[in-house]
């Protein structure tokens, strides 16, 4: 208790030792930003009993907070979220897999992120399927291969008839110069959205690589990247090839 | 014979098939599954949802697209299926003609073949309406 009360303003300024370092976790719910790695990352989920949102900040502000509860990491969430629920891990293995790919951009290659935890709500993880330190080691340990993401590329842009990069938000950000369908069939009759929930659910967002023969020989690619959607009019001969590319370039 | 054996026999003509559900396009709902692995109903009742708003999707641009021209090596299109691929898996559905039809989908193994999987699932889907009613 000691400790506790030094960390509610009567002691030094920071914690100096593990012990304290959870006490004024627990004792204070202002977030206390640390240098962190991969390595601490793991270690932080491992030793994480109740739950907590853990908050990683790259130096260029891209940031990730990550859901971990009963030593296991129960979500991911991007600040330009794309995936989503409807299409949520279904075992460990695959929660690890896409844990990983969302973390790799920030803490792959050995790079450091500030962290801070901060106490959270278990309702969250109600449904949730989360991995272990371990098992999210083991995914990180593979990551997608820069090969992988150009060969999708390239099949792209030789083959697409039209293609549209799109925000999160729903912009455009650009197409091909081969756009020769009206701007990328606009946006995928506006990403084919709001015209579906007639049961009263919301719409699925699209997570994956999704392909849609689109009549005359045609499909259409709608793919989800790291910070929107990548939209694509494709000969639909090339459905088993777009997809098999973006599964090498987004697995582990 | 049954809807739960049609989706069986499905499910083992399909090479790398885990998992075959039957449910309603319009309820969103997953009625009746053959699964190597038994999967929670909310998932299946998402995997429902997301087929549902797939099909509808293809069949809006299955309208836009037609008179665009044809690409090259050109493939017969039918507008009522669609193909997802996610992280660990790939999943094929397959739509009544009516919006509020059946859905069928099969969940394949990375790299399996949609094309065996998509035909395979249609012949089961034309067949079923009748086993059912």
């Amino acid at each position: 208790m000691t400790a506790l009360a030094r960390y509610h303003g009567e002691g030094p300024a920071a914690p100096s030792t593990r012990l304290q370092e959870r006490l004024y976790d627990l004792a204070i719910q202002v977030p206390r930003h640390a240098p962190a790695d991969l390595a601490a990352v793991f270690k932080r989920i491992d030793e994480t009993i109740l739950p907590r949102a853990l908050t990683l900040t790259a130096r260029d502000g891209r940031s990730l907070r990550l859901l971990v509860s009963n030593r296991r990491l129960m979500r991911v969430e991007t600040t330009h979220e794309t995936t989503a629920e409807d299409d949520a891990p279904v075992d460990p293995e695959a929660a690890a897999a896409v844990f990983a790919r969302r973390l790799q951009p920030l803490l792959g290659d050995g790079q450091k992120v500030e962290m801070a935890c901060v106490r959270y709500s278990a309702d969250a993880f109600f449904w949730n399927v989360g991995c272990s330190a371990g098992l999210l080691a083991k995914a990180m340990g593979a990551a997608p291969a820069r090969r992988a993401v150009q060969s999708l590329e390239s099949l792209l842009q030789d083959n697409a008839s039209a293609r549209a990069e799109v925000s999160s938000a729903g912009q455009v950000l650009s197409r091909s110069a081969r756009d020769s369908v009206e701007p990328v069939l606009a946006a995928l009759l506006e990403l084919v959205a709001g015209q579906a929930g007639t049961a009263g659910l919301r719409p699925p967002s699209y997570a994956g690589c999704t392909f849609l023969p689109a009549g005359s020989g045609w499909g259409a690619m709608i793919a989800a990247r790291q910070d929107g959607l990548s939209l694509a009019i494709v000969p639909a001969a090339l459905r088993d090839q777009i997809l098999q590319a973006w599964q090498a370039a987004n697995q582990r | 014979m049954t809807v739960q054996a049609q989706l069986d026999e499905l499910r083992a003509a399909i090479p790398g098939c885990t998992l075959v559900a039957y449910g309603d396009r319009a309820a969103r709902l997953v009625l009746r599954t053959s699964a190597a692995v038994a999967w929670r109903q909310e998932l299946l009742d998402r995997l429902c949802a997301r087929g549902a708003h797939s099909l509808t999707a293809a069949e809006q641009l299955d309208v836009r697209l037609t008179g665009v021209g044809e690409p090259p090596d050109v493939p017969s299109a039918k507008g009522c299926e669609a193909v997802v691929a996610t992280d660990g898996d790939v999943r094929v559905f397959v739509g009544a003609d009516r919006a509020d039809g059946e859905v069928l989908c099969c969940v394949l193994a990375p790299g399996a073949d949609t094309h065996v999987a998509l035909a395979k699932a249609r012949a089961v889907l034309d067949r079923l309406p009748d086993t059912v009613g």
